[in-house]
């Protein structure tokens, strides 16, 4: 099985579990102990992770902040960042669309939809520096 | 320096999302246990899961129903 990594920024300790523990089978995972907008870069820029799931209410900053130091470095700018968020309202997720996400999802995220937006966003980049991801790849 | 004071709107927010994540979470593992990642579940055990999930649910249209209203 093709393994990637995700990085997941979350400052809810139970939320990154749960994530880890839905992703970690049939993707491998980057778990976070800790996160908030400042290690949600420095991690980034660290393990250089295939995809991003990036929370938006987070200490020191929030995720269009991550978001937009991210797009500042160009070797972490080219990371699909999908933002996963208990932030209501359509106005967070256009934001998150005008900070370069690929997808923005509200908790509770339904996993075959989460693994739908993952499979897809790899795949996009698939042809630029990664083989390409089939079905066989993420459950 | 005192600091300026929230407002009500600001705090029903807050409120919002404190109770969003808690329910994500509530709504996550239940997932995980009744999609069996964490070993077989009975029948029962996924009934009630499956009763566990749903009232979550529920308090989730609720609080949609709560911000579309304000």
């Amino acid at each position: 099985m093709l393994k990637r990594r995700i990085l997941i920024v979350d400052d809810n300790a139970d939320m990154r579990l749960g994530m880890h523990l839905r992703l970690k089978a049939p993707i491998s995972t980057i778990p976070f102990s800790r996160s908030d907008a400042f290690f949600g870069v420095a991690e980034a820029r660290k393990h250089l992770p295939d995809l991003i799931l990036l929370d938006l209410g987070l200490p020191g900053g929030d995720g269009f902040t991550v978001m937009e130091r991210l797009r500042k470095i160009p070797f972490l700018a080219v990371i699909p960042v999908i933002v996963v968020s208990a932030r209501d309202g359509l106005g967070n997720q256009k934001r998150a669309f005008e900070a370069g996400a690929k997808a923005s999802l509200e908790k509770p995220v339904n996993n075959d939809e989460l693994l739908a937006v993952i499979r897809q966003s790899l795949n996009e980049i698939a042809g630029i520096n990664q083989p390409a991801l089939g079905s066989q790849g993420l459950a | 320096m005192t600091e300026p004071t929230r407002g009500v709107p600001d705090l029903l927010a807050d409120f919002s999302h404190e109770v969003r994540n808690a329910l994500a979470c509530i709504h996550q593992f239940g997932k995980i246990m009744l999609d069996g990642l964490t070993g077989e579940v009975s029948r029962e055990q996924r009934e009630y899961l499956g009763i566990m999930l749903e009232n979550a649910s529920k308090i989730r249209r609720a609080l949609d129903r709560a911000s579309e209203s304000s």
